[in-house]
């Protein structure tokens, strides 16, 4: 102990100031990083909210509230809103349970796991423009691909049954719907397109959840009385993955919010038929970028990270509380 | 309450075989250990019984049921992890009720939400939380229900493993090593109270352990296992006093017991190293033999009083408090004997010093090259 505090004494006597700040120092060119790129972005664009600025935009006013206001009242925002959080209330469940079943199938496979582990991974390492282009053609009403399926079917005897179905039926009289040029249609749609992208990469994080369970758990599950692979499913898989489901959740909950690529490029001017498909990021885009109203763009960006936000709070009140059980 | 009988048990792993021809029964109530070092198969065994692992060969019988294809589930047994295995997200008290909850309340009772609206549930319930005090109150962790396993000590999981364990009242218990995690002090602590909640319960236990102190302390009867086989299924006082192959005379005794090579003649007399002889004729002739001593059978001073003894020079004192092991290497010899003795005898030997050891009552044990005990002549096999 005597020769670990003798250098630092003295110094402590000569440069009192040194030694307080030094801590500092060390920390400072992390701190002023974070602030430069990550914070005073936020903070500028939350000023910029209130103001009517667009680039190259000489006399810029305080408009106070107002881009809120419009975006509050004008109901194409309110579409937006709507879009947005459907688009998120269904491909964050759906993929979730694609990506969870999956990872059960495959984690109970014996040998050739790691085929479907690549191929239902697929979609993830693909750039979703380029699929968002590929889906564009297998949907198109004429061309398509699955119209084109669905038509086949029609006529054929022994599918006879499937014109049982009431919207199949139509479908063989009427034509099958546009997909994505109706308005009925276009968000399901991008909803699928979103499902089959994200779910792969769901699956992996499941895959890896799963390895972690100790088998000790099912020995005991089954021993304790466990007959049912529901009751096994209960007692130990679902619990043991919490900590992976919150983590999902989030990850793929803010990636929905970020959707972009499969709106622009599909509907690349204007959000799909009836703004049906008129997501928060193209929103965002097409305001603050396109019409170079930066001040309104702004203050979409500030509502989208608002939820973002809200996501992290919520995951970090979950994990805190519910899934780390030591 | 069932005895559990094994009918030619065998075991492989591809192409290795763990479990070689396993016959064992084991009577109502009984406490049987099944001791052996690390890899003989006696855990491998115990998840056989369990039906965690299907065995290659042979049957399992439970009470007079032939249990082979019957389920883990189905057989009506507990098991206590060496990891515990609790279920970290319940509390002490739900951990204790699945088992209660599985066998008494059906697929509708035991839905999420939805199950507790079901009037049926509620009184089965009632009986499940009074089960649930009872078992607590036996093993005094009352105070400990509402606690998730994340909060409890080694011990107290312990604890907990054993009362998720007993509240089903299940035909046998099963234990994989339940005391390996935990410290020295604890573990002498545990032994006595599973000792105790054996005799409480009266019910089967069979008990896997690496260490032959608990072995010896609780069980009944001690099936001593070494590579896939069980050299010897008797008592702790036989299996200590008359073992019957050379490995299990080595594996059970602490310190081990001293092996020394020596030489049957025609008659039956047998000489080990440095001349010394064994004062008994032995019921073999001719051949070479193993010749064992345990360490509390020998003494050591400066003169042997009968004559008959080693020549040593000590090595190495351990001291235990109560005893002392000493530890010699005979004279002109690779070999060592280790004795036990008492402080004052050991402390008046000097390290490096030369002495005598010998045994006032040999008590040789002598085994053949094929590891089987050889009786000396007129003694009973």
């Amino acid at each position: 102990m005597a020769i670990a505090t003798t250098p630092t004494g003295p110094m402590r006597e000569t440069h009192p100031a040194r030694g307080r700040w030094t801590p500092y120092l060390f920390a400072a060119p992390a701190l002023i990083l974070m602030f430069v790129i990550l914070i005073a972005p936020v903070f500028l664009a939350a000023i910029l909210s209130f103001t009517d600025y667009g680039l190259g935009n000489q006399n810029v006013s305080w408009v106070g509230t107002d881009n809120y206001d419009k975006i509050f009242s004008r109901s194409r925002y309110e579409k937006m809103i709507v879009a947005t959080l459907l688009y998120v209330g269904i491909v964050v469940p759906i993929s979730l349970g694609l990506g969870l079943g999956a990872a059960l199938l495959i984690n109970s496979l014996r040998w050739g796991g790691d085929i479907y582990k690549t191929v239902y991974f697929l979609p993830v390492m693909a750039a979703l423009l380029a699929m968002a282009i590929v889906w564009e053609f297998t949907l198109h009403p004429t061309i398509g691909m699955i119209n084109d399926t669905l038509t086949s079917g029609c006529e054929v005897g022994w599918l006879g049954w499937l014109r049982a179905w009431a919207w199949y039926d139509h479908g063989c009289r009427e034509g099958f719907p546009l997909w994505l040029g109706d308005k009925r249609y276009a968000l399901w749609t991008i909803c699928f397109i979103g499902i089959w992208q994200a779910f792969g990469f769901n699956m992996v994080l499941y895959l890896a959840g799963l390895t972690s369970i100790p088998r000790e758990l099912y020995h005991a599950a089954e021993m304790d009385g466990a007959k049912s692979a529901w009751d096994r499913f209960r007692l130990v898989t679902w619990p043991m993955l919490g900590p992976t489901t919150v983590f999902v959740v989030t990850i793929t909950a803010i990636r929905s919010f970020q959707v972009f690529d499969t709106v622009e490029a599909i509907f690349p001017d204007g959000g799909g038929p009836a703004k049906s498909a008129y997501v928060m990021m193209f929103v965002i885009f097409e305001k603050g970028i396109k019409q170079n109203l930066i001040g309104l763009g702004a203050a979409i960006t500030m509502i989208f990270l608002a939820f973002v936000l809200l996501m992290t709070v919520i995951q970090y009140w979950f994990v805190n509380r519910r899934t780390h059980y030591s | 309450m069932s005895s559990v009988a094994l009918r030619n048990i065998s075991k492989s792993f591809g192409t290795t075989e763990v479990l070689k021809s396993i016959d064992l029964t084991i009577s109502d109530g009984e406490f049987v250990s099944l001791v052996g070092p690390s890899g003989c198969g006696k855990s491998t065994l115990l998840r056989i019984i369990a039906g965690l692992e299907p065995q290659t060969f042979g049957d399992v019988f439970i009470g007079d049921r032939k249990v082979n294809s019957v389920r883990p589930s189905e057989r009506d047994l507990a098991m206590v992890f060496q990891s515990y295995a609790l279920y970290p997200h319940l509390s002490v008290e739900e951990n204790m009720m699945v088992p209660l909850k599985l066998r008494d309340l059906n697929a509708w009772e035991r839905l999420p939400l939805l199950g507790p609206l079901i009037p049926s549930r509620w009184g089965k319930m009632r009986q499940i939380r009074d089960q649930i005090a009872e078992a607590a109150d036996t093993l005094k962790m009352g105070d400990l229900l509402k606690r998730k396993p994340g909060q409890l000590s080694g011990g107290q999981r312990q604890r907990v493993a054993v009362g998720r364990a007993m509240v089903r009242k299940p035909v046998a218990f099963l234990m994989d090593e339940p005391l390996s995690n935990l410290d020295a002090a604890l573990r002498v602590h545990m032994r006595a109270e599973i000792a105790e909640l054996h005799r409480d319960l009266a019910t089967t236990f069979i008990y896997v352990t690496h260490d032959q102190a608990e072995a010896l302390t609780m069980s009944d009867r001690i099936a001593v296992m070494m590579d896939g086989e069980v050299l010897q299924f008797d008592t702790p006082d036989d299996v200590y006093r008359d073992p019957k192959d050379l490995r299990v005379a080595e594996f059970i005794g602490s310190p081990k017991m001293n092996m020394l090579p020596a030489t049957v003649d025609g008659n039956g007399a047998t000489e080990t190293v440095a001349g010394y002889r064994l004062n008994r004729r032995l019921d073999a002739t001719s051949q070479a033999v193993t010749v064992g001593l345990r360490p509390e059978h020998l003494d050591i001073s400066a003169k042997a009083p009968n004559g008959r003894a080693f020549p040593v020079t000590i090595r190495h004192k351990e001291n235990l408090g109560s005893d002392f092991f000493v530890h010699a290497r005979i004279a002109d010899t690779d070999h060592s004997l280790v004795v036990r003795t008492s402080p004052e005898t050991a402390q008046s030997r000097p390290l490096q010093g030369s002495a005598e050891v010998w045994s006032e009552r040999e008590q040789a044990i002598v085994f053949g090259s094929d590891n089987r005990r050889i009786y000396f002549a007129g003694e009973e096999a």
